[in-house]
């Protein structure tokens, strides 16, 4: 099995999946991801991330029925699992005590 | 609808390089949907953004698709490129660089070969670094080798014997991964993150 940390995209497109909640399909975490980090991300990009995710058991997925307006194709939606929401909790912990400290740092001096 | 004729040759590309992938379906319905959405607005703007996500998304499943799945396109398109870039492209640097030098000394020569390959490994490190920020950079990257590999067919064009060759492949493969570990690490940047433009969560 792949690495079971995080990386930067990682984070920011399971954040974004796991806020979606059932509209988390990819076309939607691509416009919310270009959207928080002002970014340019490519739909292969963040399937490449989806993917990796998905690997790690930090994600799972199904498909809908076809649909009309995307030429007859069906969305993969994401559904964060139990073990990617205690990454994620685990994740924004870490970022949250490493901002602590660099603020709690810059009052000292 | 249509996108253009680039268009439909990119998203044949992408589609057979999805060919036995689950996420098939996903990624050519959003990139779908996301140009029917443009071309309310203007079409020749939904078939240029069409085109260019088509165009980014091979360049960024392709690796993956290559390892993991085992697909032969993308295999052959790796493979394809690498040959371009250490062979084809190399041969015509290293015609270009050696018609207008004068012939060093041995010594000097594998001084500068070894000189550029590490220098084009170092440069090529600094550059993977970045490639997924700055696209430019890929193309730049693609350059470096050539570059490199240019060298390497100069003072290859001095000497035909087999021991000759298999030292100097193995001194490129060697210098390069050096250099570009080397590159990697010296300018490694610190990783940007949404939140520290703003207020810490």
């Amino acid at each position: 099995m792949a690495k079971r940390s995080l990386g930067e995209l990682e984070f920011i497109v399971l954040a974004i999946a796991s806020r979606l909640g059932k509209d988390a399909y990819g076309a939607a975490i691509r416009r919310d991801v270009i959207a928080e980090t002002r970014r340019d991300y490519s739909i292969g990009a963040i399937y490449s991330s989806l993917r990796r995710l998905e690997d790690k058991r930090f994600l799972e997925s199904f498909e809908s029925d076809p649909l009309p307006v995307r030429g007859g194709r069906s969305r993969r939606y994401f559904v964060p699992t139990a073990a990617g929401r205690a990454e994620l909790r685990r994740a924004m912990d870490a970022k949250r005590r490493f901002w602590q400290r660099l603020t709690l740092a810059g009052r000292t001096r | 609808m249509i996108f253009g004729a680039t268009a439909t040759i990119a998203e044949r590309l992408l589609a057979r390089l999805l060919e036995n992938d689950s996420y098939r379906d996903s990624i050519l319905g959003d990139l779908y949907e996301g140009a029917e959405e443009r071309a309310y607005e203007s079409e020749l703007e939904a078939s240029r953004w069409y085109r260019q996500q088509v165009l980014r998304s091979v360049a960024a499943l392709l690796p993956s698709a290559a390892v993991r799945e085992r697909n032969a396109v993308a295999g052959a398109a790796v493979g394809v490129t690498l040959y371009a870039m250490c062979v084809k492209v190399s041969s015509l640097v290293a015609v270009a660089v050696s018609e207008r030098l004068p012939s060093p000394s041995v010594a000097a020569r594998w001084a500068a070969y070894l000189l550029v390959i590490v220098a084009a490994g170092v440069l090529a490190g600094f550059i993977l670094g970045r490639v997924r920020r700055l696209p430019i950079s890929s193309a730049l990257l693609f350059f470096v080798f050539a570059l490199g590999a240019g060298a390497h067919h100069v003072v290859d064009s001095q000497s035909a014997e087999i021991a000759f060759r298999s030292t100097k492949v193995l001194l490129f493969i060697v210098a390069s991964g050096v250099g570009m570990r080397w590159g990697m690490s010296w300018f490694r940047l610190p990783r940007r993150w949404p939140s520290s433009r703003s207020n810490p969560p």
